[in-house]
């Protein structure tokens, strides 16, 4: 039995967090013309961004448990708070939510057409995500879980490319399907609270006193793991993401990236692992090895691809491969080699597809081969580009290395197998990137039929600023937001270590069991 | 046996019945103003009579009110006057003043004959939905449920030009014959197994195994349920409502899936948690078969429909499958769960068939092409509209915040309870199935431009339409903020709809001077959980 600490913080800074783009999306309703849509969302995005740099800086990166909680009786009589709250794990995907949305935004004069509605939505999706991020009631999670969904379906079916309806459906169904087991899941825990606590219940904190059969826990586990699972996405559940990638504009893939990839380990950490942590370990091993497979396939299918995009969302399946493995070894530098690159992924992957972007919004097409030789038209571009290269390949200096390597030290820990098979991933990642980056930058310039191309504008300097000053920073200074992360993942590891101690003293009482019999 | 009844059966005139007898009364005196000023020609304008009807509505609404605090049986123990009743009449009264409003000024563009006939014989079909959910007696529900049968008939084919409506009208004329044929003929076997109509004396003989047990009584039971099934739609009774809602001028469909499907689910709830939850074991599995079937094969036949309305028939149907759930679960939690979820589909109902209503009342071939794909494009050229029809297909499907969510919800958190975790899954997959076929709509309206001469016509919004739509989706949109208090009320209706059942069952066995029995009611009761 584990404990969730509540420290309140007396203010309700997240509910006006997670207020203030929704906000926006409704003042989206009132403005007639698109510059000034443009900037009201602007400022309602920049809003959201600096309540969670308040939240950065009040945030007490050595207090366990959850901060700035408020707790409200919601539907009293099924036990449905609105608590809210949030930890080192969810404080920097915040952060990294709000300042993505607001690059987005900023970014969006590539959009012409129903621009009202394309920000309005984009504000609707920064709450539904924010929400998600701080929920510590089962319901509120799975209401702002779903509440991302809608958004991003339209956000891709209209926008999108070719065959955006096909990529929006399939988007939207592969997560419901998870997502709606994963409600039988939630009741059946309150159900649970019911039986064993005398009330119902769907907080997080309540859910952790449970103690379930081990035949109630696989299977409860297991909805929770589809939905999260499906969500990373972890191999073979991933053919969604492709589709969903390469057909949503570019401030959807972005954020689809940056943030909302990342939902389903945050649902891990957050319900899965200390809720079930009997099943979550018993698992453990099924969830490295997809985790590795996802790392290998992930890079394989990425080189062989001829679409900057495809190439780019293939990648996301390796990288978030890396992710799993972190989460399946359970240890400590693994955790947070896990959970900083999370971020790091959003940053960089992000950036990579903001970049895919610009090239794409000029001339229409994301095959690798219609360009070449672009780094001599376009040299800033070709910089940047190089940079978020370097970082989605890990090279020491940048951010994507200290998340790598904690995660891989730790999967050596865990099993030095996986750990080798991990590390090809490295060198496969080096692969793809820096023939994607050969392919794009150097080689022969067709001034024919890029003789047109135009370097980054100033808007899209200022979108690229920020991200190439966070690759060196979290680079050369991750200490900050280890920090806070270490703290949690402590906690999370403590119930890990309880829970192995239980299942080895079971095991041995099986044991006996067995060795009595036996005479 | 028959002392008792007798006695029962004695009319005695409190005060009581005079308000039992007074909604009815006041649709009553509603429909003979409508039908003199229409005979006497005074005006012909569709508002007025919208107005008359709509207040009539108001007015017995009104009346109805203090049944709230009540928890009698009146008119010799034939009708009920407790909060179940007057939560009933709420969703009657409610979707009819909706079917009203959406009538008002629409009909001729539906080909239907502007008359005031269409009116009444609304007000009609709503005064026998009223007597159905509040009946405390076999016979009066079937008087209940032949007033409002007859009346939508006529209703259904109202559209007399278009043989889809004559066809429609038919179809369920023929189907709505054989489903009263069961419901008599079972009435009629409970009544020769238990020796009584009533519900109390009906409960009470029940305790003797050798009437519960009784074939007579096990197939009087079974028809009943087979009639109810019929009425609501449940497979496999379900093969006509597709062509009646498609045949039947959309302001109907919209007073069919809302009033005559409350009625029957108020009925069958009231006879199912009354009556027979001492033999709910007998029950039980053919609901819980009844709900699966419906909520599997409406939503997957639902897939492959091109047109919107025989879409959304097939909803539905799944959408009967739903609150059946709640049925299935037997507990007071699924009761009430049923209750919250029959007032949120109706909300959700009315929005969706009054925007179809909006976009296809005026076309050519308005009854046979109302394909999915005339929605093309509507989502940026009537934006409030689209956001409408969108907020309604998404709550259908159940998804948050909406009010579709809290109604999956509830039945969900019921079925746990009551260990039905299989069904309950299936019902989770069942909301993906359909959450596809919502979403085409949302595909069409959003993501398609309209062929070219295909664009929907100016849209004729009159006034009653457009406040019945808003009205509904306003409602669908802000449930999340009054979650609580919705549950409470039907928690109400339902609580002290048992409590008056326990009550009653008490008095019954102490009278009897079966006092055993009392500790097994005390233990058996909905209430105990």
């Amino acid at each position: 039995m584990t404990t969730l600490p509540l420290s309140d913080s007396g203010s309700n800074l997240l509910t006006l967090l997670m207020l203030t783009p929704t906000l926006g999306a409704l003042v989206m309703f009132l403005v007639k013309n698109g510059s000034t849509a443009r900037f009201v969302a602007n400022l309602f995005a920049a809003a959201a961004l600096a309540i969670s740099i308040v939240l950065l800086y009040q945030f007490d990166g050595s207090v366990e448990g959850m901060q700035f909680v408020e707790q409200h009786n919601w539907i009293p009589s099924l036990g449905i708070k609105y608590a809210l709250g949030v930890d080192g794990l969810s404080l920097w995907l915040i952060v990294l939510t709000t300042f993505l949305t607001f690059l987005v935004i900023v970014a969006s004069e590539s959009i012409h057409q129903k621009l009202r509605a394309y920000l309005g939505l984009m504000l609707l999706l920064e709450t539904g995500m924010i929400g998600t991020f701080m929920a510590l009631d089962g319901v509120i999670f799975y209401i702002f879980w779903e509440l991302m969904l809608i958004p991003m379906y339209f956000l891709i079916g209209v926008w999108g490319g070719k065959n955006r309806i096909y990529a929006a459906l399939k988007f939207v169904l592969y997560t419901a399907l998870g997502s709606l087991l994963m409600l039988v899941a939630i009741v059946y825990l309150a159900y649970a609270c019911q039986e064993q606590l005398g009330h119902w219940s769907f907080f997080l904190g309540d859910w952790l006193k449970l103690n379930f059969t081990w035949k109630e826990e696989a299977w409860l586990f297991s909805a929770f793991a589809l939905a999260f699972a499906i969500k990373v996405p972890i191999f073979p559940l991933h053919t969604w993401l492709p589709d969903a990638h390469v057909e949503a504009p570019t401030g959807g893939s972005v954020i689809l990236a940056g943030v909302m990839l990342k939902m389903g380990l945050y649902g891990l950490i957050r319900f899965g692992l200390p809720v079930f942590p009997h099943a979550a370990i018993a698992a453990a091993p099924i969830f490295a090895t997809l985790g590795v497979i996802g790392i290998i396939y992930g890079a394989l299918v990425a080189w062989v691809q001829t679409d900057m995009k495809k190439l780019v969302a293939y990648s996301s399946v390796s990288h978030l491969g890396f992710c799993v493995l972190g989460f399946a070894a359970m240890n400590f530098e693994a955790l947070q080699g896990c959970i900083l690159q999370m971020i790091n992924h959003g940053v960089s992957t992000g950036a990579l597809f903001f970049l895919v972007g610009v090239l794409y919004d000029q001339k229409h097409t994301r095959a690798i081969a219609d360009y070449g030789g672009v780094a001599s038209r376009i040299p800033v571009f070709a910089f940047v580009f190089l940079v978020f290269t370097l970082s989605s390949i890990g090279l020491p200096l940048t951010n994507g290395f200290v998340g790598e390597f904690l995660i891989l030290l730790g999967g050596y820990r865990y099993n030095p197998v996986v750990g080798a098979f991990a590390v090809s991933g490295v060198v496969l990642g080096a692969m793809y990137m820096l023939s994607l980056y050969r392919r794009v930058t150097f080689g022969e310039f067709d001034s024919a039929k890029n003789g047109d191309l135009q370097d980054l504008n100033l808007t899209e300097r200022v979108v690229f600023l920020p991200l190439l000053i966070l690759v060196f920073l979290i680079g050369l200074h991750p200490q900050p937001i280890l920090d806070g992360v270490a703290t949690t993942s402590n906690v999370i590891l403590r119930q890990v270590t309880v829970a192995k101690a239980e299942m080895r003293l079971r095991s041995d009482h099986q044991a006996v069991a067995i060795s009595r019999r036996e005479p | 046996m028959t002392d008792t009844r007798d006695s029962e059966f004695t009319m005695d005139y409190s005060a009581l019945n005079y308000i039992g007898a007074l909604p009815l009364v006041a649709i009553l005196f509603g429909i003979t103003m409508m039908l003199i000023v229409d005979l006497f020609g005074v005006t012909k304008s569709p508002w007025f009579f919208t107005t008359v009807g709509v207040s009539f509505c108001v007015i017995a609404w009104t009346l109805s009110a203090s049944y709230w605090f009540l928890g009698d049986t009146v008119f010799g123990g034939g009708v009920s006057l407790d909060p179940f009743t007057f939560f009933f009449y709420t969703v009657i009264l409610g979707g009819t003043a909706a079917s009203l409003l959406l009538n008002s000024g629409q009909l001729e563009a539906q080909r239907v004959r502007p008359t005031v006939d269409v009116d009444v014989l609304v007000l009609l079909a709503a005064c026998g939905a009223m007597v159905m959910v509040s009946t405390a007696n076999l016979i009066v529900l079937f008087l209940g449920f032949e007033i409002l049968s007859v009346a939508v008939y006529v209703l259904a084919g109202c559209a007399r030009g278009e043989r889809a409506s004559a066809e429609g009208s038919l179809k369920y004329f023929i189907m709505g014959a054989f489903s009263s044929a069961f419901l008599l003929y079972g009435i009629a076997l409970i009544f020769g197994a238990t020796g009584s109509v009533v519900f109390s004396e009906i409960q009470s003989s029940l305790h003797q195994l050798a009437v519960s047990q009784s074939p007579i009584f096990l197939a009087g039971l079974a028809l009943l349920i087979f009639g109810f099934a019929f009425k609501v739609g449940a497979v496999p009774f379900h093969f006509w409502t597709p062509d009646v809602y498609q045949g039947a001028p959309v302001s109907i469909t919209t007073f069919m899936a809302v009033v005559v499907k409350a009625a029957a689910f108020g009925a069958l709830i009231r006879l199912l948690a009354g009556p027979f939850a001492e033999v709910q074991y007998l029950w039980v599995g053919a609901i819980a078969l009844i709900c699966g079937l419906t909520m599997t094969i409406g939503n997957i036949v639902a897939l492959r429909q091109k047109s919107l309305k025989r879409m959304l028939a097939y909803s539905s149907i799944a959408h009967a499958g739903y609150i059946l759930l709640g049925v299935v679960a037997g507990s007071q939690g699924g009761w009430e769960a049923a209750l919250y979820y029959i007032v949120v589909y109706s909300m959700m109902t009315i929005a969706s068939f009054g925007i179809v209503l909006l976009c296809t009342a005026g076309t050519k071939n308005q009854y046979l092409d109302d394909s999915i794909e005339t929605f093309r494009g509507i989502g940026w050229r009537h934006p409030l509209l689209a956001l409408a029809m969108s907020v309604a297909m998404l709550s259908l499907a159940g998804m948050p915040p909406f009010a579709g969510f809290f109604g999956k919800f509830y039945l969900f958190s019921a079925t746990i309870r009551s260990g039905y975790i299989g069904l309950t899954i299936l019902a989770a997959l069942n909301s993906l199935v359909s959450l596809y076929y919502y979403l085409q709509v949302i595909v069409a309206m959003y993501f398609r431009e309209p062929e070219a001469g295909k664009e929907i016509p100016p849209l004729s919004l009159s006034f009653g339409a457009k406040a019945a739509i808003s009205i509904a989706t306003v409602a669908i949109i802000f449930t999340a903020g009054f979650a609580e208090r919705g549950q409470n009320i039907s928690r109400a209706a339902v609580v002290s709809f048992a409590e008056s059942r326990r009550v009653n069952q008490a008095q019954m066995l102490h009278h009897k001077g079966k006092s055993r029995h009392l500790a097994i009611v005390s233990t058996q009761g909905i209430h105990g959980e």
